[in-house]
């Protein structure tokens, strides 16, 4: 290994204690014999701790932390707790639970989940080459409601979407794509074959239409076939996301915590659709 | 596992033992991210009852302070990042100054007289080298090295990648590190 790589690739994961056991051992191989590295991971560590020791802390005020235990106060006095009080209030709030009983699913989608939960219930590959069940779901979607969108969970404010998919388990995370001209037409939560749910967050702008599909992993790998021209632009924070050419569709798959994937869908050409994304990345 | 049973008492007696002790991390966090305080409070306020309302969600045995700033994060950018994007990048003098009254200071070098002493234009210096980094660089930093969160725990808070965050925290401390290596000199913390 060289200064070069030690330093740009190796040296604040080094300090970090973020290395893997092989990745370790090379830096501490290449450290061994390099003094010029070893004053600079020294000098690394001194940044770091400086920083933990000198940056400010602020207590919270007195009349600040009295105010929220009131609200937690308030919270509890309500109804039976707080979480049948939550489920209450947003199924009163969002009309979720009746809409999503009434929720017809169209032909495409229905399609799409039985591949789905034909890869679930089989565990194999998917029925087709370069087919991928999660990704039919989010394209069929996609078309559908580039036709028509219609919330079934309040969509007054990203928080309200937030709350809603914090109350299924899913992240959240929105994605804001209003530097890239698109505005948050709104969202919906609808429920796979399986009853596990799965969330979309619709966006339009002058440009195009952009879907975010939510949905629990079930522990799926990303498919091979990945979108060349996406991987050469050597995107900024690209390498954890997937990108590929789906049917006429551009796609990124990513995974988020919680065992969810995020799954971007979008007519637009692959190197706008890609810019549409690490522009917005948070 | 989410805890999925307890009554009411129990709950809030385990989101005081757990989530609330993190108050003044997330409160400090919420005043960088809104600088100034009435929008740290109310980001404050809606970040503890958003977290006590999906409690029954936060996993036991993770880390409850990664999972409140997840939260923090998310309410952020779900409802203030826009307003506080306009606004120019705070100093530390105005951070100083907007929060003074507010809050009190912890003595940022334990009970330590003489850290405390040689701290005190160290302060400074370091909050002025954060301030003059980017937003993205801050935060990835903050969390890695003040709140010490694994680089795991950070891509969950700031939902961005594992490797994203590696290559933020690298760079941001370069930076960093340009902007503090002749002061750490001059006080010998760094060696030449």
């Amino acid at each position: 290994m060289d200064c070069e790589t030690y330093i740009e690739q190796y040296l604040s994961a080094h300090v970090d204690g973020e290395l893997s056991a092989a990745e370790l051992r090379d830096a501490e191989e290449h450290l061994a014999g390099c003094a010029k590295c070893r004053a600079r991971f020294a000098e690394e560590r001194a940044v770091k701790t400086l920083l933990r020791e000198r940056a400010e802390m602020r207590r919270t005020p007195a009349a600040v932390r009295g105010s929220i235990l009131a609200a937690l106060d308030a919270v509890d006095a309500v109804g039976a707790g707080p979480r049948a009080r939550d489920r209450s209030a947003s199924a009163d709030r969002a009309g979720w639970f009746s809409i999503r009983r009434a929720r017809i699913w169209a032909p495409a989608a229905i399609a799409a989940v039985a591949i789905f939960a034909f890869v679930m219930l089989h565990g194999g590959n998917p029925p087709e080459a370069h087919a991928f069940a999660p990704f039919d779901v989010a394209v069929h979607n996609y078309e559908q409601f580039d036709n028509h969108f219609e919330p079934n969970v309040k969509s007054a404010s990203p928080a309200d979407i937030s709350d809603a998919y914090m109350e299924h388990q899913l992240p959240g995370f929105l994605w804001n794509f209003n530097q890239r001209g698109y505005k948050l037409v709104g969202a919906r939560i609808d429920h796979m074959p399986d009853g596990s749910p799965v969330s979309f967050t619709f966006y339009r702008g002058d440009n195009g239409t952009i879907l975010c599909t939510y949905m629990k992993s079930h522990g799926v790998k990303a498919p091979p076939g990945e979108a060349q021209d996406a991987a050469a632009q050597g995107a900024y924070g690209a390498g954890e996301h997937h990108y590929y050419e789906y049917n006429g569709y551009s796609v990124c798959l990513s995974y988020l915590q919680n065992g969810c994937i995020c799954i971007l869908v979008s007519r637009r050409p692959m190197h706008q659709f890609v810019e549409d994304i690490v522009d917005s990345e948070p | 596992m989410a805890d999925k049973s307890g009554t009411g008492a129990d709950r809030r007696k385990r989101f005081e033992d757990e989530a609330l002790p993190h108050l003044d991390a997330i409160y400090t966090m919420a005043l960088r991210l809104a600088r100034n305080p009435d929008d740290a409070n109310d980001l404050l306020q809606e970040t503890v009852l958003r977290a006590y309302r999906f409690f029954h969600q936060f996993e036991s045995g993770t880390n409850c302070r990664a999972w409140m700033f997840t939260i923090l994060f998310n309410n952020f950018r779900n409802g203030y990042r826009k307003a506080s994007r306009e606004q120019p990048a705070s100093s530390a003098d105005e951070f100083d100054r907007k929060v003074e009254g507010e809050s009190l200071r912890i003595d940022p070098a334990g009970s330590n007289p003489e850290a405390l002493l040689s701290g005190q234009g160290m302060e400074g210096e370091v909050e002025t080298a954060l301030a003059a980094l980017s937003e993205e660089f801050r935060e990835a930093l903050l969390l890695v090295d003040v709140e010490e969160l694994s680089y795991q725990e950070v891509s969950g808070v700031l939902n961005i990648p594992i490797g994203t965050v590696k290559s933020r925290v690298s760079r941001g401390r370069a930076i960093l590190r340009d902007a503090l290596t002749s002061f750490a000199k001059e006080r010998g913390i760094i060696r030449t």
